[in-house]
């Protein structure tokens, strides 16, 4: 397992293929067997966070980081703010929210 | 509200298109000849055959029909006994110890249809005709989440006064409501409301969607297309048997990933629905990868102005709901299963214990029903049976106020829960058909019962329920820190206990 703090985030992004899902999913993968950092991807209306693209078995992660009324992220409440913030640029771009 | 006049609002509701895309080679999910084989190939399973389908249950895998087949035709009664505490232990598996309680809201009683067997039917002369206004649904709610309840039901019937978007407006009334809790520092609302609606189309569906739909539940009544066509008028919507059957498929399609089915059991054979709830699960998971989220299983019972009831050959006993619930439970493992207040109360304490999730409490059905029973409430200070058979879709059979139900379900040691967590933290859809099966999601199920009971001991518990309930705290939190499952996961815990006392000082509404 990498270090968390070694993330190159960039690097993983560039290495991403095919559509936005299989890119969300794929970089959930990556982050949870490489950096044991969970990440899911939601759907947002009124209440629900509907599950929308990543590892189907995380659950560890409760933090809910909302990207604009209609799109969210699920991920560790334990990372840095740094990766965080890193996370929350790349998910909108992803969800192509820039 | 539909400007169209009945007729022609009732012309322009089925798709024909939305039926044809989910047939296979023309066909629909349900051959009545391969039901029929399936129960008569496993009429005389024997004891082995039937402990290795119950060790399958075990694992969390879905039945086969065949299995399902052999499990419907055993006739020992010992090996029932077996089943029914197998079934339990299936439940607890997936679910942990917690029943989940809402409240049904019927908001309007005009319908199109002309189901022989319903009390709303539109030849039935005698029935009150009403529907809600939103002020007057706002009272309704008033009086359900000054109960303690949060999570509602919402019903209507079908018809163009209560068309898709009264249906969006009824919920937004509903989540709007909150009342001040009679008891702690909290306050009554609906979290989550599922509903019981008639088939829609795609389109109609995605405005459920966007208004953040729980659950959307159609119920098949019955699979057998011949006992369909006999008592749904060829001429009304609901006679389209494939327009109900797909109901849920289009609202996957729309978006809407928690759906839930059910039959009427007494129409027809109760063996032959249970295989149908079944092939309707294995239709949802084959196109979606998703089954429903619970399954419902009423018994026809006296309705207003029909006798179909006092008249049908298929009546289903105490005894014989026990064996379908233990069925489904054993078949669809992952599935929840609704038991209600239809059911009298020392039956559904029975049936509970095999493996039911959910049930409803301070139930009443009729239109406008709850502001009538809290008029009687106040009046008698004390429970009582206030139907109103002109008003209802049917009877109940247990009327008792939330309170004395959660206090009983307290002293049989089982915890009460009114979670919304999962549909708000991304645990929807196929990710918590996985949870379920790896017996994750049940392990937030306790953690979210234990938040959401606290809750309701601080704000609406009778002291005596208080009382019980605070000691079926203690040992539901002693479990918290001896399972397995949760010393491995401590960060889980530590979230947990950061959220319990958060509730314990005052704070509502958090979830895990």
């Amino acid at each position: 397992m990498s270090n968390r703090n070694d993330i190159d985030l960039a690097t993983i992004i560039k290495s991403l293929n095919g559509n936005a899902i299989g890119k969300m999913n794929q970089l959930s993968h990556i982050l949870k067997t490489e950096y044991d950092i969970e990440l899911n991807f939601c759907n947002l209306v009124g209440r629900r966070w509907s599950y929308f693209a990543g590892e189907k078995d995380l659950f560890r992660a409760t933090k809910r980081i909302k990207l604009n009324n209609s799109f969210g992220i699920i991920t560790d409440s334990f990372l840095v703010p740094e990766l965080e913030e890193e996370l929350i640029t790349l998910s909108k771009q992803l969800f192509d929210l820039n | 509200m539909s400007d169209l006049n009945v007729k022609d609002w009732v012309k322009q509701v089925i798709k024909q298109d939305e039926i044809d895309k989910y047939l296979v080679d023309g066909k629909d999910f349900i051959d009545e000849e391969t039901i029929k084989q399936e129960l008569e190939h496993n009429k005389k399973p024997d004891k082995s055959k039937i402990r290795d389908i119950i060790s399958k249950s075990l694992e969390i895998k879905r039945l086969s029909p065949s299995e399902t087949a052999a499990l419907i035709n055993v006739k020992d009664e010992e090996l029932w006994e077996e089943m029914y505490e197998k079934a339990l232990e299936v439940k607890k598996r997936v679910y942990d110890n917690r029943i989940v309680f809402f409240a049904p809201l019927y908001l309007s009683n005009l319908c199109v249809n002309n189901c022989s067997y319903c009390g709303f039917r539109t030849e039935n002369c005698n029935e009150t005709r009403k529907i809600l206004s939103m002020d007057e649904i706002k009272k309704e709610t008033s009086v359900v989440v000054s109960e303690g309840h949060k999570r509602m039901i919402a019903v209507w019937g079908e018809h163009p006064s209560s068309d898709i978007d009264y249906m969006v407006d009824s919920m937004k009334a509903i989540y709007e409501v909150k009342e001040k809790a009679p008891n702690g520092p909290g306050y009554g609302s609906i979290r989550r409301i599922n509903i019981n609606a008639a088939p829609m189309k795609t389109a109609d569906l995605k405005k459920l969607w966007e208004v953040g739909v729980g659950t959307y539940q159609v119920f098949q009544e019955t699979y057998h297309k011949p006992t369909y066509r006999k008592v749904h008028p060829p001429q009304t919507i609901k006679g389209n048997y494939q327009w109900r059957l797909y109901a849920l498929h289009r609202a996957m399609d729309a978006g809407i990933d928690d759906v839930a089915t059910g039959a009427l059991f007494g129409l027809y054979d109760w063996q032959f629905e249970v295989m149908g709830l079944l092939y309707h699960a294995i239709d949802l998971e084959r196109q979606f990868g998703i089954g429903p989220h619970t399954v419902s299983f009423p018994r026809l019972m006296h309705a207003a102005g029909s006798d179909v009831a006092e008249k049908s050959p298929y009546l289903v006993s105490d005894a014989d709901l026990k064996k379908i619930i233990t069925i489904l439970r054993l078949s669809i493992p992952y599935t929840g299963l609704i038991i209600t207040a239809r059911e009298n109360a020392s039956l559904r304490r029975d049936l509970i214990q095999v493996g039911c999730t959910q049930t409803d409490a301070s139930t009443r059905i009729g239109i406008g029903g709850y502001n009538e029973a809290l008029k009687k409430w106040k009046e008698l200070q004390e429970e009582s049976d206030t139907q109103e058979e002109f008003k209802q879709q049917f009877v109940l059979g247990d009327t008792r106020r939330l309170d004395a139900v959660i206090k009983e379900l307290t002293e049989m040691g089982i915890i009460t829960s009114f979670c919304t967590a999962g549909y708000r933290c991304g645990r929807t859809g196929d990710k918590i058909m996985n949870l379920l099966t790896n017996c994750i999601e049940g392990k937030f199920c306790k953690l979210n019962a234990i938040l959401t009971f606290r809750e309701y001991l601080e704000d609406y518990a009778s002291p005596e329920t208080k009382k019980a309930g605070v000691l079926l705290l203690e040992k539901e939190m002693a479990e918290v820190s001896k399972y397995d499952w949760f010393t491995k996961h401590p960060e889980i815990v530590k979230e947990f206990h950061k959220l319990y006392e958060k509730i314990s000082s005052g704070k509502r509404d958090l979830y895990i």
